[in-house]
């Protein structure tokens, strides 16, 4: 259900229809494997970690806007690198046959996909990730006593 | 509750009006039920420097007072006037804190005695000039009232007897109620206080036929008379040299009149023996404006001290001196006794920290610091602070606390430029404002930070909310902030 969820959101937000039908493999792979689950809580909630300690344990009076913006940029850069390490583990540690020999096959240009994905899917994921952050923010800052005035 | 009144006579008695109205401000408590204290300053130096500045530190008080819902820290205790006493106004004058005299507004003494129309012959034995001469100089008679006495309580006690059957007199019997008490600060070696309080203790205990003139008779009455405790930097009309002199007899005046006929509950003697400080030659008006010293604390200590025991005060004068721990010429909190520490001391550590903190701390935290700040969106309208750039660049907040503040600073600098110099604070910065308290030093971080945290924290708190008065916010906040903090840093 989860992974439905996600899977959808996903694919329909973050991976393009050539991308989708040219290197189905790896996606039916991720989604069979439920893995979208996973790579769905860590854009959604990774970020609220960052946020959490800087409206809640962070106790700067002086921090303004930016001090924001960076725990948010905390949260994205989280996000990026649990991702690529999800993609990394799921792809490559994870025993699915028919896409382990379309990696392995140069011709398929999945291997070159695969590179460029692990490197752009964090990516986006992280963008992703800081939206919801700033979105996050306007409900986590009546936690704050402190910071409750940010981001707006 | 009671009142207590006080009569702050002469420049002196201004002064440790002054002094007390600090001491209430930043947070010191009168005890057994004193919730009001009434002050009234009988000086006929319209012009006085002292008396002005101190008109004008009880006008701030009450201004700031009125604009804090139920004030229980900082401006806890209420300072009001008999006029509004008497008819609840909410109108704040300087001057209702002055008893009036008449006739002596630009009156030389001898016009104020009709000199000029007395009978001046001695074949029929009317010569009641030459009769007056034997009384009072040439230099008397053509003084100028409107200067005061010069020194001269000989003077003092003609012009101010008057007092007793004046309007303002009358309004402060009336305010007068069972439970409210008397104090009366005044010093014995200058003109005005050496000839008003016996004068003033005279009317209060014989009873003059005015409405509550029995409650007053039967009051518990309390008295500081100030032997001398500074000099004159020149020898004039008000000699300094005289003070010695002129305390002396009057001490054997006060004690055959007054102590041994049991007519005042307490009184405290309080002066300097070594003193060596020196006050700017005046013999009255704008000029006569004397720097604070720690012995008028010590006056404001002893209203304390009256009101903490009157309970102990029966028919027999009870007279006390006022000491410190250690001889020293530089005072701080830990050279004052145990009682006095705890009367004073965290109350005026806690202003002064909160008095450095606008002055110092504010710049940074202001439109920054979340307590600051009016415009947060998405969090509900209780969560925005009332005290935000245009509080703080207000009128009220400028002419009222930050005009209190400049007074409450300045009273401390004179009283570390005197002497006994009272130097219980340091001088401090933004980034080490927590190691103002002398010879302490702050458990943690000495910057404003900790104080903006506990603002910022205390912000959504709705017993500090303004609640139509303006400055409840500010001065509650602080009142808690300051208390917390120092007590973090081991500094209370």
């Amino acid at each position: 259900m989860i992974n439905d969820l996600f899977a959808g959101l996903c694919e329909y937000l973050l991976i393009s229809d050539a991308d989708y039908s040219n290197y189905y493999l790896v996606f039916n792979h991720l989604y069979d494997n439920g893995f979208y689950t996973y790579l769905g809580l860590i854009t959604f909630l990774v970020v609220l970690l960052p946020l959490i300690l800087f409206y809640k344990a962070y106790q700067n009076p002086y921090a303004g806007i930016g001090h924001w913006i960076i725990a948010l940029i905390i949260g994205g850069v989280l996000t990026g690198i649990l991702i690529h390490f999800t993609l990394d583990w799921a792809i490559f540690e994870v025993h699915y046959p028919i896409l382990m020999s379309a990696l392995s096959n140069q011709n398929t240009g999945y291997a070159d996909f695969v590179d460029s994905f692990m490197l752009i899917q964090p990516i986006k994921c992280a963008m992703l990730a800081m939206l919801l952050g700033a979105l996050y923010s306007l409900g986590l800052k009546s936690i704050s006593k402190i910071h409750t005035h940010l981001p707006i | 509750m009671a009142k207590l009144f006080v009569f702050g006579i002469g420049g002196t008695g201004s002064r440790v009006i002054k002094a007390l109205t600090m001491l209430l401000a930043s947070g010191v408590k009168l005890d057994n039920n004193f919730d009001t204290v009434v002050p009234l300053i009988i000086d006929p130096d319209k012009a006085n420097g002292d008396l002005n500045r101190t008109k004008d530190i009880l006008t701030k008080y009450q201004e700031i007072r009125n604009n804090i819902h139920h004030p229980d820290d900082f401006f806890g205790v209420n300072i009001q006037s008999i006029n509004r006493l008497q008819d609840n106004s909410e109108i704040i004058d300087p001057n209702y804190f002055q008893f009036q005299l008449n006739n002596v507004d630009d009156t030389s003494f001898g016009e104020y005695l009709g000199y000029s129309s007395m009978a001046q012959n001695f074949q029929n034995n009317e010569d009641d000039k030459r009769f007056l001469k034997l009384l009072f100089s040439e230099q008397n008679l053509n003084a100028n009232l409107s200067v005061g006495f010069k020194g001269n309580p000989n003077m003092g006690s003609v012009v101010l007897s008057q007092f007793t059957n004046s309007n303002d007199f009358n309004v402060f019997a009336q305010t007068f109620s069972a439970g409210d008490s008397i104090f009366i600060v005044n010093s014995i070696f200058g003109g005005t206080g050496a000839a008003g309080f016996p004068l003033l203790l005279k009317t209060l205990r014989s009873g003059v036929v005015i409405p509550g003139g029995n409650l007053l008779r039967a009051s518990k009455i309390g008295g500081i008379t100030y032997l001398p405790y500074f000099q004159l930097d020149k020898q004039d009309q008000v000699s300094s040299n005289s003070f010695g002199d002129k305390a002396k007899v009057a001490m054997d005046y006060y004690n055959r009149t007054i102590i041994r006929t049991n007519q005042i509950n307490a009184i405290y003697f309080l002066g300097n023996n070594n003193n060596v400080a020196t006050e700017d030659y005046a013999v009255g008006g704008q000029e006569q404006k004397n720097n604070a010293n720690f012995l008028e604390l010590a006056g404001a200590l002893s209203i304390i001290d009256f009101c903490k025991n009157i309970n102990n005060l029966n028919g027999t004068t009870v007279v006390k001196e006022f000491g410190i721990e250690n001889k020293t010429q530089s005072i701080k909190f830990s050279d004052l006794n145990n009682i006095d520490i705890q009367s004073i001391a965290t109350p005026l550590k806690k202003y002064k920290l909160f008095e450095e903190y606008l002055e110092k701390g504010l710049p940074k935290a202001l439109g920054v610091c979340r307590w600051t700040k009016s415009n947060i969106k998405l969090s509900g309208e209780h969560r925005n602070s009332p005290l935000n750039l245009s509080y703080f660049k207000g009128v009220k907040f400028k002419n009222e606390i930050e005009k209190f503040n400049q007074y409450f600073n300045e009273w401390l600098k004179e009283m570390s430029n005197a002497s006994p110099s009272f130097q219980p604070f340091n001088p401090v910065e933004r980034t080490n404002i927590l190691e103002l308290i002398n010879g302490s030093k702050p458990a943690s971080n000495s910057s404003c930070k900790a104080i903006d945290i506990n603002n910022c924290k205390l912000t959504d708190e709705n017993s500090i909310k303004n609640k139509g008065k303006e400055h409840t916010m500010l001065i509650k906040m602080f009142g808690i902030t300051t208390e917390k903090v120092l007590s973090d840093n081991k500094l209370l």
